[in-house]
């Protein structure tokens, strides 16, 4: 673990001389698996084992991956919802999981996050200004009136009438509510978001609606956004940097054009070979490059490349060992023996 | 538009206690069940002034009659006129129901909210006391309490009151649970919201509906259960007027003298029966989904 800390730690954005809002440094997340009467701990589950990366300021970095191989996970981590098994992640300069008490109350003002499933991420209890109008009464920003006024100004940005702040969550459609999420997001002025499957729940058009929004809120407010999804459409078209994670790991990392156009990591290849096409000029359909097999289970991930079980060139190289994080171009990182 | 704003938000709060009580008057059954219940609780507290006599008043010439216009529902084998015992006994059915429902639920809910919020060795260590405590039969526990405590009124709540908290524990930490998965906790603990605040604005709002239904339908039972502890003689002791005690006493004569034993039961099936329909009322009521 620590060699490959030591091959990851340099930030490599090659793009931007601006010093990085976030750095994740060998993030490490296990879950343990509890089982028996009295909850023994009989496992853990490697939700995230030694992810590292930065994300610039009023950029966009997306996280893809198959469902289960910790993008969440790395999302809530970085922002205390979860606690984290071990890592650091720098905000502006400040390490995130040492922080406590006043500090981390300030801290969390600067970091949001907007979720999948707008329907459990609303309290049916809670009138939409009540929503959105939380953080600023937990942090104590101005007084009622102020608060209502930034309600109203907020539901206009996400374009909705302000008369709804009175409405409750059940009288709104799903995309509606994302929007709401997403006042209730911006309510603190982040300069950080993470948008955690955040158009995933939502049909077609609607998602590009909260798409478009979520770009011009980027351009106007300068904010940060970490992109969770497995929509690689989506991901191509919103971010500018992109990781892609498998089981629990980042096997490769590069800038969205440059990933897309020319995927390193054989797994990556899998997974940009499933976007569907319509592409009338090659005159036929890309060969689909089928994964065969399962995701290995996280309680016992298999040793060397973790993809090795199911990569189609893997070698006996793949099988044990640390695999190498290289660097075969510049701002491009790959965890992969074809490139040592 | 400050001032606009917060006549809104008042006329808001006025708005929603009064669709919940529009939703409930909406449905027959509840009103139905909720006037019933109210005039029984007329009645117990003003049991002095409606009842014709005083209920241990003894009328040596009446003895065994059926109901009269004199003694509406009759008379028993003292003599005492049953209406007002039943009557009296309001007082002491209800105040068993209301009371050891109150105590069962307070701490139940305490101790359900805490474990089903924090989890951990707690909850393993105090779930696992509580499974041992419910694999016994709820009226067989009522019963085991009550002769140890030993019969009478404070007794008889306690004994209730006791045999009710595994169960009411039980239900609050289930109802936690499944608001504590949601996803907005997790954005209230994004913007670093505290426990408490956590508990009062996020969680207690999306249970208490619950937890009032719950409260009623507990109440319906436990009425019963008093009832049927006094009847095997474990409960309230005679003369005091409760509704189990007057089917005690009915025992003797029920072949005879049906009518001893019908005028109770019938008060006390009211009494559960609008309990129950007032509950199923309060339940959808108070859901705001249901709202139009």
């Amino acid at each position: 673990m620590s060699a490959e800390a030591d091959t990851i730690a340099a930030p490599s954005s090659g793009t931007m001389q601006q010093q990085p809002l976030i750095t994740v440094r060998d993030l490490v997340k296990y879950f343990p698996i509890r089982k028996g009467v009295f909850s023994q701990q009989v496992g853990q589950v490697h939700a995230v084992d030694g992810v590292s990366f930065t994300v610039m300021p009023a950029s966009t970095y997306a996280l893809v991956g198959e469902s289960g191989c910790g993008k969440t996970t790395t999302g809530r981590t970085m922002l205390r919802l979860i606690e984290p098994t071990s890592g650091s992640v720098l905000f502006d300069g400040q390490d995130v999981f040492s922080l406590h008490g006043q500090a981390l109350r300030t801290a969390r003002r600067d970091m949001q996050i907007i979720f999948q499933d707008p329907y459990s991420s609303l309290n049916p209890r809670m009138s939409v200004r009540d929503i959105i109008a939380e953080g600023l009464r937990v942090h104590n920003i101005g007084s009622r009136t102020e608060q209502d006024d930034r309600v109203a100004e907020l539901l206009k940005t996400v374009g909705l009438a302000g008369e709804y702040a009175f409405r409750y969550p059940h009288e709104f459609s799903g995309g509606q509510r994302q929007r709401i999420g997403i006042a209730r997001a911006l309510a603190l002025a982040p300069k950080f978001i993470v948008c955690d499957e955040a158009v995933s729940a939502l049909d077609v058009s609607i998602q590009a609606q909260v798409i478009n929004l979520l770009q011009e809120l980027q351009q106007t407010r300068n904010i940060a956004y970490l992109f969770i999804s497995h929509d690689l459409s989506v991901v191509r078209h919103i971010s500018h940097r992109v990781g892609v994670m498998y089981l629990g790991q980042l096997v490769e990392e590069a800038d969205t054009d440059a990933l897309f156009e020319n995927p390193l990591h054989p797994y990556t290849k899998a997974l940009l070979s499933a976007i569907p096409q319509i592409d009338s000029d090659s005159g036929g359909i890309k060969k689909r490059q089928a994964l065969t097999g399962d995701v290995p289970r996280a309680d016992r991930p298999p040793a060397g490349c973790r993809f090795h079980p199911r990569c189609p060139v893997a070698c006996d190289k793949c099988r044990s060992g640390i695999i190498p994080v290289c660097t075969p171009e510049s701002g491009r990182r790959v965890q992969c023996v074809l490139y040592a | 538009m400050s001032s606009t704003e917060t006549s809104c938000k008042i006329r808001k709060k006025e708005s929603q206690m009064k669709a919940i009580l529009k939703r409930l008057s909406r449905n027959k059954l509840s009103v139905i069940g909720g006037i019933i219940l109210l005039i029984i609780i007329f009645c117990a507290i003003f049991a002095p002034l409606i009842a014709p006599y005083k209920y241990d008043v003894m009328d040596p010439e009446h003895i065994l009659e059926g109901p009269t216009a004199k003694h509406i529902c009759g008379t028993d084998n003292l003599g005492r006129d049953i209406f007002s015992r039943l009557l009296y006994g309001a007082r002491y059915s209800l105040a068993l129901g209301f009371i050891s429902v109150i105590v069962s639920q307070f701490f139940g809910i305490i101790l359900g909210s805490v474990v089903g919020y924090y989890g951990g060795t707690l909850e393993d260590v105090v779930m696992r006391i509580l499974d041992v405590i419910q694999s016994i039969p709820g009226t067989l526990l009522t019963i085991t309490v009550a002769t140890v405590f030993g019969a009478g009124f404070t007794n008889t709540i306690l004994a209730l009151a006791i045999s009710h908290i595994p169960g009411s524990a039980r239900n609050t930490r289930a109802l936690v649970l499944s608001v504590r998965k949601n996803e907005y906790l997790e954005a209230a603990d994004a913007c670093n919201c505290s426990d408490a605040r956590k508990i009062a604005t996020h969680i207690l709002p999306n249970i208490v509906s619950y937890m009032i239904v719950g409260f009623i339908t507990a109440t319906a039972y436990t009425i019963l259960q008093a009832a049927s502890l006094s009847y095997i003689g474990l409960g309230v002791q005679p003369p005091t007027p409760e509704w189990g005690a007057l089917l005690t006493s009915a025992r003797d004569y029920m072949r005879d003298y049906t009518y001893m034993l019908v005028f109770p039961c019938v008060f006390i099936a009211m009494t559960v029966l609008s309990l129950n329909l007032l509950g199923d009322g309060l339940r959808d009521a108070l859901d705001p989904k249901m709202k139009r």
